[in-house]
């Protein structure tokens, strides 16, 4: 089974970037680009591993911090 | 007064009884004149005496005159008398001169005191505001002259202090925005970088893929241009090296034809521009590339603030007698009333969070308040059913309008 990723990204060209980047290394992966509902994502545990854009509009990064999950995480700075 | 008449007879015996040569070796002899001889006038203090000769047949007779003043001898005042007065008066000089130095001394220290107060509270009002201290008032009451000062010097010490937090407040805003320009400049390379590196890495494997990133990376690149021309504009401006050439032109048909310029950016931006143009000719002085520059960022402002898929701009050109106000108000949520105000200020972002959607730099708008400015007019911003700004300029007469 292929690996979800989820891009929490609000640059939409860099989030696409990264997306074609993943995708082809084999990669599924799901972009959002509002904090909240990246937290909400995140809690449903589907995904393996977070991007997260630390610069957010709607959630800033302590928020997101605060409220981890069983997910795995990982910060991009 | 007392005069004797002598006559004497010279010659054989000499009767007079004393000599011309004795009397002028009297002591006490103020003055011997000789007036014609053989006559002599003796002058003391109290008598003058003359001897005439007068040569006769009889003989040779000596007259002398003798004016004797007794009043004046009592008194005409010994001088040896008096000498003891010296002394005494000295010395009520002496005291007298004393006398005033002291009291001039004891009203000079007490007027010291008086001036010294206010003076040192002055100076030490003075170091506290060196040391930065703004906050103590100088209280002092009294001389009137000093009360005026030290009521100056407060008012002195309040405006300095105001402009110790405005100084303050423009660092920090400075700070702020370089820190906002920088990751505004470094957003639009990352992807610039991302997606040239994608193309080499092989990312893009399609034909349409390469396009697409290529086309990404040349936005990006051109939005990076023109963040950097308004920071050029910025520093042209505030230098003062701004090239401004104002002709006089049909604001209307100005407005128009650049509307009609843009026609095909527009539409493909989704924004429909209404515009009410009055009948008769408005004239205004503008320099024309700053003032599409100016119109160009209100407009971009409305696109990247809009809240739906399509953009409704209005544009009223309103003609008053002396002026012409250009009202240009969108459809969008306009902006919070507190910071309406603050809009125009050099640096000012409305949008605190960095929504990095909405990319102000804290310019555009300060950058379009100069250029208006320097063109005689004036700008501001308010809340019609969406945002509206209002630009008045000066109107001219037609006859300047040049062609």
């Amino acid at each position: 089974m292929r690996e979800k990723i989820l891009i929490v990204e609000d640059e939409e060209e860099i989030a696409m970037l990264e997306q074609d980047y993943l995708e082809i290394n084999g990669f599924q992966t799901r972009i959002e680009s509002d904090g909240e509902q990246a937290v909400e994502l995140a809690l449903t545990g589907e995904f393996d591993l977070i991007l997260l854009d630390l610069m957010l509009p709607g959630k800033n990064r302590a928020m997101i911090s605060a409220e981890r999950s069983a997910t795995k995480w990982m910060f991009r700075f | 007064m007392v005069h004797n008449f002598y006559i004497a007879k010279t010659g054989k015996g000499d009767s007079t009884d004393f000599s011309t040569k004795q009397l002028r070796e009297m002591q006490y002899l103020d003055s011997y004149v000789t007036i014609n001889e053989p006559a002599d006038v003796f002058v003391w203090r109290t008598a003058t005496m003359i001897f005439k000769s007068y040569e006769t047949e009889t003989g040779t007779y000596q007259v002398v005159a003798l004016r004797n003043d007794e009043n004046t001898r009592q008194i005409n005042p010994n001088r040896e008398t008096y000498r003891w007065l010296i002394p005494i008066f000295t010395a009520i000089g002496v005291l007298a001169i004393a006398i005033i130095v002291g009291i001039s001394r004891y009203f000079s220290r007490k007027l010291e005191n008086r001036i010294m107060e206010p003076i040192e509270k002055l100076i030490d009002a003075a170091n506290r505001v060196e040391d930065g201290n703004f906050e103590e008032h100088v209280e002092y009451e009294g001389e009137e002259e000093f009360e005026k000062l030290c009521h100056s010097f407060n008012t002195m010490q309040d405006s300095l202090a105001a402009g110790v937090d405005r100084a303050e407040e423009y660092d920090k805003a400075k700070t702020e925005m370089i820190a906002g320009m920088s990751h505004d400049l470094r957003t639009p390379l990352t992807s610039i970088k991302g997606y040239i590196k994608g193309v080499k890495d092989g990312v893009a494997n399609t034909p349409q893929k390469q396009e697409q990133y290529l086309d990404i990376a040349y936005q990006k690149a051109c939005a990076m241009d023109v963040l950097l021309r308004k920071l050029s504009d910025f520093s042209k401006l505030e230098t003062g090296n701004m090239p401004m050439e104002p002709v006089a032109t049909d604001f209307g048909a100005f407005l128009q034809e650049m509307l009609d310029d843009n026609e095909q950016y527009l539409r493909e931006k989704d924004v429909n521009v209404i515009f009410f143009v009055p009948e008769e000719k408005v004239i205004t002085c503008i320099d024309h590339e700053q003032t599409k520059r100016v119109l160009r960022n209100i407009m971009e402002n409305s696109m990247k603030y809009r809240c739906r898929e399509q953009v409704l701009i209005r544009m009223n050109l309103i003609p008053n007698k002396e002026s012409v106000i250009l009202k240009i108000t969108d459809d969008g949520e306009g902006v919070p009333e507190e910071k309406l105000p603050h809009l125009f200020e050099q640096f000012y972002r409305g949008d605190e969070t960095r929504n990095s959607r909405i990319d102000g730099d804290g310019l555009g708008l300060y950058i379009a308040k100069r250029i208006i400015e320097q063109q005689g007019g004036s700008i501001s911003a308010s809340n019609h059913g969406g945002f509206c700004i209002t630009i008045i300029l000066p109107r001219v007469g037609e006859e300047q309008e040049q062609i």
